[in-house]
């Protein structure tokens, strides 16, 4: 199920979420698998104040908090890339955007994530997650890439995608690498590569060699 | 009472002397001269406006059968119209105080909407009855006028014909008629003269009587219009208390149908799952996978439900990103076009109203358009903001009771706003909105 090139060394991470229920199971779930949760916070500012403070590798940080129960997550956590540039963020919501990915992503440079709440309740996809994007990585989630993937001209060239590199694009926009889009479509990392080559041709993309650069390729085209 | 009482008891003599000197000075005021070329004005519009009416009439209703009889009655409606405008002119040449013409129902598109607007407007019929009422008026007007015009100042230039008559006959005038001449003369001239503020002060009044029935017939009514204002804040004071109950029956539905069922299926398959750990270990796992999945979909099904009754994109930032995100979801390819600024904000009820118009129209076309093509557009007029969903399916949708279109009317109508769909069998289906951005200062 993981991903070995994922940087596997304990992880300390800063989270940043109002309510306790969550906060503290966030804490259990990630320190029983090999983080270390450095600083709990429940509101914009201290959170961009914990990230100044302890440089952790990767915050947690969800998107409604205090005062006004909107963006402020979302907003602290592109306030505290621009104070501490790259420094990785993964912002969990009960809702996803696709313009609330595209701000986060806008500041480039990587390790950044954007997913569902629910999807901390698959451990190890969660925890796989929360590597790749201390690692520098991109994790998209599904739903925004269900968002970006749908057709929205007549002509689309993502309609002569066959099903299965639809598969590998939507994959690839959630920021796997290829070994990961390999084993989450239970295909070899040969086939893969195939997949990917021939998708970067019928979209016309410049191909790439990290995955978050493949990702914001993907989204310069889905995202227009 | 009695202090108000006591000055009006005090200023009556002045106002009388003020009355008085008003009538003894009238032939100076302007007013009256104008007051009376705008009978005469008015005589002339009255018979030429009546005559053309009655020809138009006349001709078109027997020709009614061959349906272009309808254009010409259409003419004699669109006539007195003209005639409308050129009275109100003429009353305001009169007394410069302006009036407020009524105002007509527009001309939809197609023949039908037209047709509706020329021959069921109201307010074009009471152009027509003032057209009828105003031809023998003006004649009773123009007579009167005339009749004491003409004594005052024939009756005024006594001296002058009897100067001529006696310089015509000489010594032919028997002596008793010129004994008695000079003293007959001067009475006649004194009545003429005492006639002549008689003459500029029926004048003046009969214009006034005139723009009362100008008023009444051709102007605004504000009393109408309070009384309208009044029954329509009424209905959208009730639409939009059965809108808000609606959604929260739809609410308590939606939670006690999904997420409530699948939470008790969740604690049902842990406690089933804590009987079977010590000693099923893997059919526990197996009904702990199950609980897991209960609570995924409990999730996405309370997500949903938050969407659609408080979408919170739009909240955070505003109108058209949530249109956006709105199109973004839709099966069928969607362009959002919006000439409003970015991070522009209308009152949020406003921007509900749109942005729920726009969802449930789109979720209709998703269901029944067999659309291939779907436009969102999105605009100021001025005070008003419009949203339109076009899309090219198979049209033929309406508004029927109960159904999803007449819960948006009522939610636009809630608002003070207005919603009509154009949805010909064949297509293309045009969905038009329009909500005041004020809505408690709307007219």
């Amino acid at each position: 199920m993981h991903d070995p090139f994922v940087d596997r060394r304990p992880i300390r991470v800063v989270i940043a979420e109002d309510s306790a229920l969550i906060r503290e199971g966030l804490t259990r779930l990630i320190e029983e698998n090999g983080g270390s949760v450095v600083a709990k916070v429940g509101d914009a500012p201290s959170f961009v104040a914990a990230v100044l403070e302890h440089r952790p590798d990767v915050s947690v940080v969800d998107v409604r908090m205090p005062p006004t129960q909107r963006d402020e997550g979302l907003r602290a956590a592109i306030e505290a890339r621009r104070l501490v540039p790259g420094t990785p963020v993964l912002v969990l919501s009960q809702y996803v955007e696709r313009q609330y990915a595209t701000e986060l992503l806008a500041g480039g440079a990587g390790g950044v994530g954007y997913l569902l709440k629910d999807r901390v309740a698959d451990i190890a996809e969660f925890m796989d997650a929360l590597h790749r994007v201390a690692a520098g990585g991109t994790a998209l989630d599904p739903d925004v890439v269900a968002q970006l993937m749908v057709l929205r001209r007549r002509d689309d060239r993502l309609a002569t995608l066959t099903p299965r590199e639809r598969e590998v694009l939507a994959a690839m926009a959630e920021g796997r690498t290829n070994l990961g889009i390999a084993k989450a479509l239970g295909i070899t990392e040969g086939a893969t590569e195939k997949h990917i080559s021939s998708i970067f041709s019928k979209l016309d993309l410049a191909e790439s060699e990290t995955a978050h650069r493949r990702v914001l390729a993907v989204l310069a085209y889905l995202g227009d | 009472m009695m202090s108000a009482l006591k000055p009006s008891l005090a200023t009556r003599p002045d106002r009388t002397n003020a009355l008085l000197r008003e009538f003894v000075l009238s032939p100076l005021e302007p007013a009256s001269w104008r007051a009376a070329a705008a009978i005469v004005l008015g005589f002339f519009i009255g018979t030429i406006s009546f005559a053309l009416l009655a020809a138009c009439f006349s001709a078109g209703g027997s020709l009614l059968i061959v349906l272009v009889g309808f254009a010409i009655v259409g003419l004699g409606v669109e006539l007195c119209r003209a005639v409308a405008r050129i009275e109100l002119w003429r009353m305001q040449y009169v007394d410069p105080r302006p009036l407020r013409p009524h105002t007509y129902r527009q001309y939809g598109r197609g023949l039908r909407a037209m047709a509706e607007a020329e021959f069921m407007d109201e307010n074009r019929w009471r152009d027509v009855i003032y057209v009828l009422v105003s031809f023998p008026l003006s004649i009773l007007e123009f007579v009167l006028a005339v009749v004491i015009w003409a004594m005052s100042v024939g009756l005024m230039l006594t001296p002058v014909i009897f100067y001529v008559v006696q310089r015509a006959l000489g010594d032919r005038i028997p002596a008793q008629v010129v004994h008695a001449a000079p003293f007959a003369v001067a009475v006649a001239f004194v009545a003429g003269m005492a006639l002549l503020p008689v003459a500029a002060s029926l004048s003046h009044g009969l214009i006034k009587l005139h723009r009362a029935v100008v008023e009444g017939l051709l102007c605004a009514n504000e009393r109408a219009e309070l009384r309208q204002r009044v029954e329509n804040l009424r209905e959208s004071r009730s639409a939009m208390l059965q809108v808000e109950a609606s959604e929260l029956r739809r609410i308590e539905r939606d939670l006690h149908d999904g997420a409530q069922q699948r939470l008790v299926m969740l604690a049902i398959d842990l406690s089933l799952a804590s009987d079977r750990v010590d000693n099923d270990p893997a059919g526990a796992k197996a009904l702990m996978n199950d609980a897991r999945e209960q609570a995924r979909q409990a999730l996405a099904e309370l997500r949903e439900l938050v969407r659609g009754a408080a979408p919170a994109i739009l909240l955070d930032r505003g109108l058209v990103a949530a249109l956006g995100s709105v199109a973004g979801r839709c099966p069928i390819p969607t362009v959002v076009e919006s000439t409003l600024q970015a991070g522009e904000r209308q009152p949020h009820a406003v921007e509900r109203a749109a942005y729920f118009v726009v969802a449930e129209a789109l979720t209709n076309v998703a269901k029944h358009a067999t659309a291939t093509r779907c436009e969102v557009r999105c605009r100021l007029e001025r005070d008003r903001l419009v949203v339109e969903v076009w899309d090219d399916g198979k049209g033929g949708a309406a508004v029927t009771d109960g159904g999803g279109l007449a819960g948006l009317r009522d939610r636009v109508e809630a608002l003070d706003g207005l919603l009509r769909i154009e949805s010909p069998a064949g297509g293309p289906t045009l969905l038009h909105a329009e909500l005041p951005t004020l809505p408690e200062t709307a007219p």
